[in-house]
């Protein structure tokens, strides 16, 4: 390793790197499949002259290496081109969907990370007793359902008290901030529920593992003979170096996360960017997509880049390891 | 008043989940004075560091601790009771462990694993607590400084350094040191020894010293307790252990030990392995091994006085 080049850079320009090929990729993906948006499935009894135009408008009547470039071109400028659905700019349409998604994605991880460390506590606390048996078992389980289906039993044990599908009351009429914000937390009470009990198990799986794992090791007993509590020696040492593996979790599994917000968003008609994705498929809404997936990647990419700086501030070992 | 007084304890340990618990020490009783240092040796599986673990009040939940173990004057536990050491009394005892290992948490600095272990009203005292860590490091002959490391900056014999440190942070009464040079070259180990020498000279502590290492027992303590099957089958004088064992075992382990300045070329090894603590039989647990054994050794023989010593063993003789 060159160790003229900090760290910190080297890891953003691989950030960056992977970003554009995953551009690039995204790109191609559409291209390669069969059809375009001016098909007669999207555009019923269409006439060769109005398709030839669409294709002319959409740019899709130009060389793969033109549009390919163009899009860079734009893409540099913030341009994410113009829906082919609702012939809105995407950059606006995907940055409202964030927004939107961020309302339930974020309490929703947050509640799992904070629920999994406390059952993984209460797990090892008790471990080996029933205690333990009940809470790894319903881990397990809730990993391995489907999101969707988690998703429907929610929306019929709940419905009449709970809104079961959009993000605000679509009647309601001259609300006041308040009571818009507390409407759309009422609306994203169930979607957010859905993502935490999808992203829970896993991580109640790894950390009660790693829990059980830094428990064993020999600088418990070292702070146990310095007459530490159980609870200090727990929170003081075990937590900390357990949490590391919960920290690399977060970033690998971002991925398929993102892949059950689709589901899930879908599941709740909820307008965030999984329904958007979700909705542009079926549109072959080329630049809604491609906005979508760039989207999706440079938050995956970001995300893992934040770990891994953050795994240096928790874990002094990488900081030598990585300088040497 | 003796710091220690460990009277008949017995250790069982709960291996299988809902197995029968094993009993890794038995009947093991001895006392120590201030400034006494008892040297517990034996091959690994013997029980020693159970029973270090058991006086430290450190075993794990699915032990079970019988038998009387006072520190200081303060019974740590009575009966046949799960015992946690109180905290109050725990603060008379530092543990030193092997050091090189992980005896350190890896993510914490030194200085924050020292302050963590120093009395309470030392640590409410922000200023007083950094001073008695500076204090520390520089008893154990690291500089200051290094409060600031991670244990991965340190080499081992450093590491065993802050290890000790930490034991003596809550000024304890009594030392319990787990091979505390195991795993260091011969020449940081001699210092290593030197520096406890030293401290536990100067600050009169009660030490017992858990080791496979029979010279380096034999140097630094006052007696010998030597473990077979979890029990100590000969106690005495560390000269007199050493010097006229008169237990097969102990004989055996004296043996296989190499000396620097030894001339007799071969170093002789014990035949077969230590016993499974789980079926023991009623006779002398060293007797499938024993060179000397016979049918007397069918019956397990007690601690009785012989010469200087205190030796279970129907076949040793007074010289």
């Amino acid at each position: 390793m060159p160790t003229g080049v900090p760290y910190v850079a080297r890891r953003l320009l691989g950030a960056a790197a992977t970003i554009l090929l995953a551009v690039t990729l995204n790109f191609l993906l559409f291209r390669l499949a069969p059809g375009d948006a001016s098909d007669l499935t999207h555009v019923p009894g269409a006439s060769p002259a109005l398709r030839h135009a669409l294709r002319h408008e959409f740019g899709l009547d130009q060389s793969l290496w033109h549009q390919y470039l163009a899009y860079l071109g734009q893409l540099a400028h913030g341009n994410l081109g113009v829906s082919f659905a609702n012939r809105l700019p995407v950059a606006d349409n995907l940055w409202t969907a964030i927004g939107q998604t961020c309302i339930i994605a974020l309490p929703g991880l947050l509640l799992a990370v904070v629920i999994a460390v406390a059952t993984g506590l209460l797990s090892v606390w008790r471990h080996g007793t029933a205690v333990d048996h009940a809470s790894r078992g319903t881990a397990l389980v809730l990993y391995a359902l489907p999101a969707q289906w988690v998703a429907i039993v929610l929306i019929s044990l709940t419905s009449g008290w709970l809104p079961t599908a959009g993000a605000s009351d679509p009647f309601a009429v001259e609300q006041s901030g308040l009571a818009h914000a507390l409407d759309v937390a009422h609306h994203a009470l169930l979607p957010a529920v859905c993502y935490a009990l999808v992203a829970y198990g896993q991580f109640m799986i790894v950390v009660r593992a790693s829990l059980l794992q830094s428990l064993s090791e020999d600088y418990i007993l070292t702070a146990r003979a310095k007459g530490l509590s159980s609870w200090q020696v727990v929170r003081r040492h075990a937590l900390r170096t357990a949490l590391l593996p919960v920290t690399t979790l977060f970033g690998l599994t971002l991925g398929s996360l993102v892949a059950g917000i689709v589901l899930i968003e879908a599941a709740f008609s909820w307008p965030g960017i999984g329904l958007a994705i979700a909705n542009a498929v079926g549109a072959r809404d080329y630049p809604m997509l491609q906005g979508a997936f760039l989207v999706v990647t440079v938050v995956v990419v970001l995300t893992n880049l934040a770990v891994d700086l953050l795994y240096r501030a928790l874990d002094p070992r990488v900081r030598v390891s990585r300088r040497a | 008043m003796n710091v220690l007084e460990v009277e008949r304890l017995n250790v069982e340990v709960a291996v299988a989940h809902d197995g029968p618990p094993t009993r890794i020490v038995r009947d093991a009783s001895f006392s120590l004075a201030p400034g006494q240092r008892l040297g517990l040796i034996g091959e690994s599986g013997c029980g020693k560091t159970t029973t270090l673990l058991a006086i430290a009040g450190l075993l794990s939940a699915s032990a079970t601790v019988g038998g009387r173990v006072s520190i200081a004057g303060v019974d740590q536990f009575s009966g046949i009771a799960g015992g946690r050491i109180p905290a109050l009394a725990r603060r008379d005892v530092g543990v030193v462990f092997q050091g090189t290992m992980n005896a350190l948490n890896p993510v914490q600095r030194i200085g924050a694993q020292l302050r963590e272990g120093l009395r309470a009203e030392v640590r409410a005292d922000a200023q007083l607590a950094r001073a008695r860590v500076d204090d520390l490091l520089e008893r154990v002959g690291l500089s200051p400084t290094l409060a600031r490391a991670y244990p991965h900056e340190l080499s081992g014999g450093m590491r065993q350094r802050a290890c000790i440190a930490i034991a003596l942070a809550g000024e304890p009464r009594l030392l319990l040191a787990d091979e505390p040079t195991t795993a260091l070259d011969t020449l940081v180990e001699q210092r290593i020894v030197a520096l406890l020498d030293e401290l536990c000279r100067e600050l009169q502590l009660a030490v017992v010293l858990v080791s496979h290492d029979l010279g380096l027992a034999a140097h630094f303590c006052d007696e010998i307790a030597v473990m077979y099957g979890g029990r100590i089958v000969e106690r005495g004088a560390a000269a007199e252990v050493t010097g006229a064992p008169h237990h097969p075992y102990t004989a055996l382990l004296l043996a296989a030990t190499p000396t620097m300045t030894s001339t007799k070329g071969q170093i002789v090894s014990i035949p077969g392995a230590p016993p499974d603590l789980r079926d023991l039989g009623s006779g002398c647990a060293f007797a499938p091994r024993c060179p000397r054994a016979a049918d007397v050794c069918a019956a397990r023989p007690e601690l009785r006085e012989l010469d200087a010593v205190q030796v279970a063993c129907h076949r040793a003789v007074s010289r």
